[in-house]
């Protein structure tokens, strides 16, 4: 270390630092057993901090994707909006959308296009010997291009005429294609939904997963394709596209009060539905990490207090241990400030070693979550160097007295001690 | 943080230098005054030194003697700057110790002491040469000087060869003589030594003795505690503390 001498004179103590971590390291190898058990709750806390932080930062990450690729400016109609705590008499009492709400909400000023989606329950679906049985039918119209921004690869879309004329047809998912048609063009093949048969007319954009659930096992049909024989089974959400995203909250309202009026809802009566954008989810996601971080904080900063009192015990075991040497160092010439120093820098060499060794062991199971697990993580470099801050302030603070204890010693009594 | 009792630009006095002349008006180094010290024992008052006063000039060799319990120690740690007294001055190089704070008091007894103990306390897990480095950590001096030093101090007390050994690796002569080249680093007003050959057999003693005598032939100023009259004889002249007062004060040669 090249210090000018003004600096060196007025903080020699800059100059003592390698000395003082050389020292610390010494004591850990002196002490390996008491250093490592001292140490392992700093290194279970800043493990936590590395290794949760990774994990959530990658969670937040491939999220973020995910709800972009939903669409950014998507309205969801559904029953009840994410998060949402609702009673068991209130579900009953909510009503899904009708063809005559959707009608209303699509002659709105400032909606462009409404999707009315209805989940139809298909138990199997066949193609020649291949079946699927886990797909997802929705019957729909042609705006779902438009809404979702989702279109077909291969084929066509459904049009209007086919939902004027409830026409079979059905336009596919890539999951469904690979699961029924190994190797054959499915365009104007027949499949049979629970018995019925439809031709296929397109197949959509592959999309990923969502959620880690696939987007692309499902099956698309012209509303009223598939005929309900009870009507108070009929399930159906919408998705609309306002004009512009810039108009998004204002659509939200001027939906709202167009279902209202539909409804007949009282001035005070609550929504019994809801209207809402992907922020909700979002802000529904954040709320779950943060969770996430709370309960990674909370981890963590058990280990580090219990790391931190166990640093508080050694340094106190190695001030008393080396009473006489610090007689001797202010025999010396040592002050106050640099005895002070000397066994701060030792408690955080101490609890930075700690932090280390959790920073890479965290940073492993990172690593290996990442590459083992359907869960991604990306090792945040920020967190990693709160981590490590965290792992020395650890250090100063529960070092604080014991370094306060040996520089007050008295330099006679301390050269006395044996 | 106070400020440093010598400020940063001081120049650094070599170590194979003889100490600077001294400063004040009669030429002494060391200026006692009426020197008490009293130390209080619940509602009692101990008074371990009962106005003590002497000078010591430039290059002298002194011992201090008397048996335990004479205050002895306690003026030892008064003329090691480890202590201030109750009352009286203590004037070191010209600089009035007896009204110093902590720092300050570390500050001089950094350049102007050099402690040698009893029993060496030289740092375990250090080796010679950082051992010897020590007191110019304190000093803020730059490494690469600090080497340099550190290893001239070594040669001066022939321990070249052994600077990289530690202290459980040396013998206890060679133990006290590195702890002596730790002691001279700095170029300090006085060498303070508390039974030296206390710790050691009779011939690594005299060995020690006769590098104390070297010491003072190249202009050293020597103090050594002491209650061996042996050892006492190779000094010039000889102080005598007993019940906290100066008993005798004799100069021979």
């Amino acid at each position: 270390m090249r210090l000018t001498r003004p600096i060196a004179a007025r903080w020699p103590v800059l100059l003592s630092m390698r000395e003082a971590v050389g020292m610390g390291l010494a004591a850990i190898k002196a002490y390996k057993l008491r250093a490592s058990l001292t140490i392992l709750g700093v290194v279970m806390g800043i493990m936590t901090v590395t290794g949760m932080s990774s994990i959530v930062a990658g969670l937040n990450a491939s999220m973020a994707r995910q709800i972009e690729s939903l669409g950014s400016s998507v309205l969801l109609i559904r029953p009840a909006a994410p998060g949402e705590h609702i009673s068991d008499e209130e579900w009953r009492k909510r009503k899904t959308l009708s063809m005559d709400e959707v009608q209303a909400i699509s002659v709105l000023p400032l909606v462009r296009a409404i999707s009315p989606m209805e989940f139809v329950r298909v138990d199997l679906i066949k193609y020649g010997n291949q079946k699927v049985q886990d797909a997802t039918t929705f019957a729909t119209t042609a705006a779902y291009e438009t809404v979702h921004d989702a279109f077909v690869q291969k084929g066509r879309f459904i049009s209007d005429v086919d939902v004027d004329r409830a026409s079979p047809v059905a336009v596919l998912g890539t999951d469904v294609v690979d699961a029924l048609f190994a190797g054959v063009d499915p365009i104007d093949k027949e499949v049979f939904l629970d018995g019925r048969r439809f031709r296929v007319i397109g197949v959509m954009e592959r999309k990923g997963k969502f959620l880690f659930m696939s987007r692309d096992n499902i099956i698309l049909i012209p509303r009223g394709s598939i005929q309900r024989r009870d009507q108070r089974f009929n399930f159906m959400i919408a998705d609309v596209k306002p004009i512009s995203p810039a108009v998004l909250d204002r659509a939200v309202d001027q939906i709202r009060d167009a279902i209202r009026r539909k409804r007949k809802l009282r001035y005070l009566a609550p929504d019994n539905f809801a209207v809402f954008t992907q922020d909700t989810l979002t802000d529904l996601y954040r709320r779950i990490t943060g969770g996430i971080y709370m309960v990674m904080i909370a981890i963590s900063s058990i280990g580090l207090v219990v790391g931190g009192v166990g640093v508080m015990n050694i340094m106190l075991v190695s001030v008393t241990e080396r009473t006489r040497e610090i007689g001797v160092r202010k025999a010396l010439g040592a002050k106050k400030r640099d005895i002070l120093w000397q066994f701060l820098t030792e408690a955080m060499t101490l609890t930075g070693t700690g932090g280390l060794l959790g920073i890479f062991i965290g940073g492993g199971v990172a690593w290996l979550v990442d590459r083992f697990s359907p869960f991604p993580a990306v090792i945040q470099t920020s967190w990693v160097m709160v981590a490590f801050a965290t792992a020395l302030a650890v250090g100063l603070f529960f070092g604080l007295w014991p370094a306060a204890k040996a520089a007050r010693l008295d330099p006679i009594e301390a050269l006395r001690y044996e | 943080m106070s400020a440093d009792a010598v400020p940063p630009s001081a120049p650094a006095v070599p170590p194979s230098a003889p100490p600077a002349a001294a400063a004040e008006a009669d030429g002494s180094l060391i200026r006692a005054e009426d020197l008490w010290r009293t130390y209080v024992m619940g509602a009692e008052e101990i008074h371990a030194l009962r106005g003590v006063s002497f000078t010591i000039a430039p290059n002298e060799y002194v011992a201090v003697m008397g048996p335990s319990g004479s205050g002895k120690s306690t003026l030892m740690n008064l003329i090691g700057c480890l202590d201030t007294p109750s009352r009286g001055r203590y004037v070191l190089r010209g600089k009035v110790v007896s009204e110093m704070n902590d720092n300050e008091l570390a500050a001089i007894r950094n350049r102007e002491i050099g402690f040698v103990f009893q029993t060496f306390n030289l740092l375990p897990r250090a080796t010679a040469l950082h051992n010897v480095e020590l007191p110019l950590v304190y000093a803020g001096i730059p490494k690469d000087e600090r080497m340099e030093r550190a290893r001239r101090a070594l040669a001066m007390v022939d321990l070249a060869d052994r600077m990289t050994h530690k202290p459980n690796e040396l013998s206890g002569g060679q133990r006290q003589r590195v702890a002596v080249a730790r002691a001279l680093v700095m170029g300090p007003a006085i060498l303070l030594a508390d039974e030296p050959t206390g710790n050691l057999d009779t011939v690594t003693g005299e060995e020690i003795m006769r590098l104390f005598e070297k010491l003072h032939a190249e202009g050293n100023t020597i103090i050594l505690v002491t209650h061996e009259k042996d050892v006492a004889d190779h000094a010039q002249r000889t102080i005598h503390i007993r019940d906290g007062k100066i008993e005798s004060d004799e100069k021979r040669r």
